[in-house]
């Protein structure tokens, strides 16, 4: 009689255990899980930012303009070919946008200038997750003119 | 009995051991997956406050980029200084007083500064953490001498800006000063070839005139027209067409000097005005008071002198000849010519474009004024008999018949 009671105390401690351990578990699993989805959303926000800051560095070789000033100048005079002088005639601003975003994000970016009403990229994917980043963009101006750009990458 | 107890309760102890084990192993697991998680996500937020810090520093280049070309264009199109009037710097006024390198410098400096601090002021970021970034206070062009080094690029530093940036928790301070090359901007290069040009202009742009002045002999004394400065193709058609070949002549000078051929200058003649004084004058020098076309500006043009001089009234004499033959006496008419005008020179580079807003042509600008008085109109006449007296055939002589 004493042993069977003994052997429901062992039953009970281990039932406990565990009853404690799967409630635990599913605290932790669901925070880790909820930490490596912000994890990777972190991760991908910060490519995106990385490519997005390159913009302002990388240059375009022979010209030795970067892709913001060339970018800027489209965009404020209006032109898709830009033109630099005699000495290096014009290049084509929507050319080098599209190589620049497309060689990271292949067609899965867009970028949008919605006070210039101008769209460069590609239609988003429905059910795709997409991560859009606002860039502030100054412009060449007599008055420091910084507008918003909008990046979306999925 | 007693041995069977001992058995089950030694199996409980161990199993109860196992459990406590169990547990403090998964706790101290379940502690360091959160402490692990929590040191990545602390290290991603540090990893993106580098981003953004990249990000700001990528935005402050380009904004200084910007501002130098803006800059540049501006204080180009003014002959080397900003004045809110937009009218270019004076270069020659009678004299060289081209400005020199520390002053372009200083203007170009604080222009380029103003801009900068602008768009910082405008980088407003919705989407990021906390960031302020504080003004700069300086910005300057590493220029020591006029040299052909800087011809097609030059260095540009800015200073004291600092970006702070606030993420879950995580602060950061770091410097924002900048120090970028300016390529394909050929301010410089302009600046030294109109240096170079200016005092040899000078010179002939004051002998040009001197030689000019006879042309308005034959125009009329004091011209009316109501303007502060403007053209002399009615008043006085000659003294209009010798300036504009002796500014066509300096232009040349100015094209010669920049050989270069993506260069193209050209010259505008602002206004020109002229007096005629009779029976005065001497060498050609500076006339001091000219009323009109003798603005000398550094900064905004300066009001026009609107003293008008007004031409001396001459008596008609006659004079009466006791002892001579009055046919063998010469009476001499002569007359102060003076004469002002402005010009400016402006050139424009076709090699670069710049980033700025309108018209993307590097154009440099300068102002020149002088201002010149000579005699001139010298003229002899035989005196003549009349009513009994020997008088000199013109009403207006300077010397009497002798």
């Amino acid at each position: 009689m004493k042993g069977q009671m003994e052997l429901i105390e062992i039953l009970v401690l281990i039932v406990g255990v565990l009853i404690l351990f799967t409630i635990s578990n599913y605290f932790v699993v669901s925070r880790y899980s909820s930490s490596s989805e912000q994890l990777i959303y972190e991760q991908e926000y910060e490519k995106t930012l990385d490519v997005v800051k390159n913009f302002f560095y990388a240059k375009i070789p022979v010209f030795e303009k970067t892709y913001a000033q060339i970018f800027g100048d489209a965009i404020v005079n209006d032109m898709e070919i830009v033109d630099y002088g005699n000495k290096y005639g014009g290049i084509n601003s929507t050319e080098i946008v599209y190589n620049y975003f497309s060689s990271y994000f292949q067609k899965n970016w867009y970028l949008k200038i919605p006070s210039k009403n101008k769209f460069f990229g590609f239609n988003s994917q429905e059910g795709k997750k997409v991560i859009t980043f606002i860039l502030r963009f100054p412009l060449p101006s007599y008055n420091s003119e910084v507008i918003d750009i909008e990046f979306a990458k999925w | 009995m007693n041995l069977r107890n001992g058995k089950a309760q030694s199996s409980l102890l161990v199993l109860a051991l196992l459990v406590g084990i169990f547990i403090v192993g998964w706790i101290t697991s379940l502690f360091l997956t959160a402490s692990f998680s929590e040191r990545i996500i602390q290290k991603t937020a540090l990893s993106k406050i580098s981003k953004y810090l990249d990000y700001i520093k990528g935005f402050t280049r380009y904004a200084l980029l910007l501002s130098t070309h803006a800059s540049t264009k501006e204080i180009a199109s003014q002959g080397g200084q900003f004045s809110y009037s937009g009218i270019p710097r004076s270069w020659i006024c009678n004299l060289d007083i081209s400005p020199n390198l520390e002053t372009v410098k200083f203007f170009l400096s604080n222009q380029t500064q103003k801009y900068l601090n602008e768009y910082l002021a405008n980088l407003r970021i919705k989407d990021l953490p906390l960031i302020s970034i504080s003004n700069f206070t300086c910005v300057d062009f590493n220029i020591n001498e006029i040299s052909n080094k800087y011809d097609e690029k030059f260095n540009v530093s800015s200073y004291n800006s600092m970006i702070n940036i606030n993420l879950r928790d995580n602060n950061v301070t770091s410097s924002n000063n900048l120090n970028i090359e300016i390529e394909q901007n050929r301010f410089w290069f302009m600046y030294r070839k109109f240096k170079e040009w200016s005092p040899g202009a000078a010179q002939k742009l004051v002998s040009g005139l001197c030689s000019c002045l006879s042309e308005i002999c034959n125009c009329p004394t004091s011209p009316t027209y109501p303007g502060e400065c403007e053209s002399c193709k009615n008043t006085c058609p000659e003294f209009q067409t010798c300036l504009e070949n002796l500014l066509e002549s300096v232009n040349k000078d100015l094209n010669n000097t920049f050989n270069d051929k993506f260069i193209n200058c050209r010259w505008n003649l602002i206004g020109c005005y002229h007096e005629l004084v009779p029976c005065s004058g001497s060498i050609c020098q500076d006339w001091e008071d000219a009323p009109k076309c003798s603005a000398c500006g550094f900064e905004a043009a300066g009001p026009l002198c609107s003293e008008l001089i007004k031409p001396k009234v001459y008596s008609i004499k006659s004079y009466q000849l006791a002892n001579s033959n009055c046919e063998d006496l010469k009476c001499t008419y002569y007359a102060e010519t003076k004469g002002s005008f402005e010009a400016s020179f402006s050139c424009t580079d076709y090699k670069y474009l710049l980033s700025t807003l309108g018209d993307r042509h590097l154009i440099f600008s300068v102002h020149t004024m002088i201002k010149m008085r000579k005699r001139n109109c010298e003229q002899e006449f035989n005196c003549e008999i009349k009513n009994g007296n020997c008088v000199c055939p013109i009403d207006y002589n300077c010397t009497p018949c002798s």
